[in-house]
């Protein structure tokens, strides 16, 4: 009896210890400059950004992607260069993608209110192991846009994303 | 200096070829494009259709009855018709009947063009058959059956071969060993064979309409078939038919789980092997002994998704006695009665209707 | 003089063979990147390369608009409820797929917007223009091919 009492112990002090204390802390990245190269067709559009991820910035100094135990996107806020370009865009889906890691969507708008500077985009409720992406060295960012009409030039689009993470206690 | 000059530029251009990427697609209207080979765009009708309850790939279920009571006629020859009180009676309750049940579909082709599975079927009955008595060869086929149940198994394939986008030709064939046999094989096989013609006007309705040779009905019988698989614009409620062996409405209660209100005709040839060689032997029936077992079983099922690709479903309902006369077999050959034969039979028999319930796990195609 | 120019054709001739050989890989792996039609004919998708990856999203739908409310469709059947909105034209529903060599294209997965379900796919390229798209579900046996065709712009 007293064996199975110490098993008992015994599990909850590894479990705590696997566990272990976290601290959340929401970031915001930089604005970021997705493009969609022109000549664009009305109808489904592509724009993307390269994000070269920086722990160091987004974190703080000495911060790995194994300190992060969890993260979350809470935030995506999408602004056109040209203010009057938000106007040509019918619906946006933004996903998140990269080397190794299955490509996650995790916003959309749809459609865009008229006369929008910004616009703030409806988030996915399940997200799923978007921690993988902070290991990569590059995260794409991809915004498909239907577009109401053709254009021209590029059209280019700045993304601002706010993340919640459960880092581990260091 | 010239031919330097020359190569340097010929270097330059052959890197410059190379690094142009083309990229025309920005022009494409797509709803103005034709096939890049030139070939003619062929549609084949889906043998899907729309909100119907999952197809399964594998099912492991188990099934169970309610008691009733058996009433078995001596072994002997009798007419269509005969009165059934006037035959001297074995009697016996059946405390339980139940067994597992395996279904396997697995897909073999699975194309637009074609779709061909093979399958495998084994179901067991067993009984617990109590308070037997009357007359002698009555009981013995009761003791038989508490002894050893039944079961069925065999092997199936099922061909659908879509010939335009709207018609479709569906063809299904299973070969079945059924009665009281062990571990041994036994001679007599049983095959089955349906073969439908039919259309897909859209993703929510098919019909097909055919020719079966089936054991449903306990005895051999030719039937014609009728399938009609039919799903509401709001994909709440559907039909799936199989007419005359199983019918249902459905009703989607959400995307992982469904309730279906109907039927289902169930049977076979169970061939009672020791009894069959033990008559043989004494000279008394010479030939296969066997059970033909036919029930009306209406129903309700209920599915739902247990995680992933698996699904539960729990069925309960009333099983309605069809047929549970014998015929015996000359050399073990079958012999076609239909619906107006006039053969004799070798005992007539009559169970009970009882309510039962049957609970599946099911891994299914998506 | 003499040495020196052909050591300058060679060494032109040696990277053209290398560049050649790599963009002939490229090219082939590249094979997949087009618009395509699945075989029911209702649907469009165009698979384009980003970063190291094949995504093909649905760029044309032969019925556009949901037939009950008139609206442009939307991914109802997303088992996601959040997601439910989100506009089925632009919808990727080919992910992840990585080039494997001789015509086959894996890792990725296919979504169904019909249902709501994402399978593991493999992708092989029978001719330049048709492509086997064989979605299934752990293993490859309890899967289902589709045939999808190649489609250019109409001369």
């Amino acid at each position: 009896m007293k064996k199975t009492y110490f098993a008992y112990v015994l599990l909850l002090l590894v479990a705590a210890a696997c566990g272990g204390p976290t601290e959340s802390v929401e970031r915001q990245t930089d604005t970021l400059l997705l493009t969609a190269e022109g000549p664009l067709y009305d109808g489904s559009n592509t724009a993307t950004y390269t994000w070269p991820v920086d722990l160091n910035t987004l974190l703080g100094e000495g911060y790995t992607a194994a300190d992060i135990a969890k993260a979350r996107i809470t935030g995506i806020r999408i602004t056109a260069v040209n203010p009057d370009n938000l106007s040509l865009i019918n619906d946006i889906t933004f996903q998140l993608a990269g080397s190794g890691v299955a490509m996650q969507k995790v916003g959309f708008l749809n459609p865009l209110p008229a006369n929008a500077n910004s616009v703030d985009l409806v988030l996915a409720d399940e997200q799923k192991g978007l921690e993988a992406f902070f290991g990569l060295k590059e995260i794409t960012l991809v915004a498909d846009l239907n577009l109401i009409q053709e254009f021209e030039d590029n059209l280019e689009l700045h993304a601002q994303l706010t993340f919640n993470f459960d880092l581990k206690s260091k | 200096m010239k031919n330097y000059l020359l190569l340097a530029c010929l270097w330059v251009f052959t890197l410059t070829v190379q690094a142009q990427v083309t990229d025309d697609d920005d022009d494409i209207d797509y709803g103005a494009v034709e096939l890049a080979d030139g070939s003619m765009s062929k549609t084949f009708a889906n043998s899907r259709i729309l909100g119907t309850s999952p197809q399964r790939f594998v099912s492991v279920g188990w099934d169970v009855q309610a008691p009733y009571d058996m009433t078995f006629s001596p072994i002997g020859s009798f007419a269509e018709g005969t009165a059934f009180n006037d035959v001297d009676q074995a009697t016996g309750r059946a405390t339980y009947t139940g067994g597992f049940r395996l279904n396997a579909n697995i897909p073999v082709i699975s194309r637009n063009t074609l779709v061909w599975q093979m399958g495998a079927t084994y179901w067991d009955t067993r009984y617990n058959i109590t308070n037997i008595a009357g007359n002698a060869s009555g009981q013995s086929v009761l003791n038989a059956l508490n002894q050893n149940g039944i079961r069925t198994g065999g092997i199936n394939t099922t061909i659908y071969k879509p010939l335009s986008e709207y018609q479709f030709v569906l063809v299904q064939a299973s070969v079945d060993m059924s009665g009281d046999y062990g571990l041994g094989l036994q001679s007599e096989v049983r095959t089955s064979v349906a073969a439908m013609w039919g259309k897909r006007p859209n993703d929510r309705k098919q019909w097909a309409v055919g020719l079966s040779r089936t054991y449903r009905v306990g005895a051999m019988n030719y039937i014609p078939i009728w399938l009609y698989n039919w799903t509401a614009p709001n994909r709440k409620w559907g039909i799936e038919a199989l007419l005359p062996a199983r019918g249902a409405v459905r009703y989607n209660i959400d995307r992982n789980s469904m309730i279906l209100a109907g039927f289902e005709l169930e049977g076979q040839s169970y061939r009672l092997n020791t009894l069959s060689e033990t008559l043989a032997a004494a000279g008394l029936a010479p030939g296969s002994l066997e059970i033909r077992r036919g029930e009306l079983r209406p129903r309700l099922e209920y599915m739902r998704q247990l995680t992933g690709y698996f699904w539960l479903g729990v069925q309960a309902g009333y099983r309605l006695n069809f047929s549970y006369d014998a015929d015996v077999l000359p050399g073990g050959k079958e012999f076609f009665r239909g619906f107006f034969g006039d053969q004799n039979f070798a005992m007539l028999n009559s169970i009970g209707n009882a309510p039962y319930a049957q609970i599946t796990i099911n891994f299914v195609s998506p | 003089m003499k040495k020196t120019f052909a050591l300058l054709l060679a060494l032109t001739f040696a990277l053209f063979a290398q560049t050649d050989s790599i963009h002939s890989q490229d090219a082939e792996a590249d094979l997949l990147v087009g618009v395509w039609e699945p075989s029911h004919g209702r649907a469009r998708v165009k698979i384009d390369k980003i970063a190291d990856k094949y995504y093909g999203k649905i760029v044309w739908l032969k019925e556009p608009n949901d037939p009950e409310k008139g609206t442009p469709k939307v991914d109802k059947n997303n088992p996601d409820e959040s997601m439910r909105e989100v506009a089925l034209k632009g919808y990727r529903i080919l992910k992840d797929f990585t080039y494997k060599g001789k015509r086959e294209w894996a890792d990725g997965t296919i979504y169904d917007p019909e249902n709501g379900n994402t399978y593991s796919c493999v992708i092989k390229a029978t001719d330049d223009n048709t492509l086997d798209i064989r979605g299934y579900i752990g293993v490859k046996t309890f899967g289902r091919t589709d045939v999808w065709k190649r489609v250019a712009v109409k001369k």
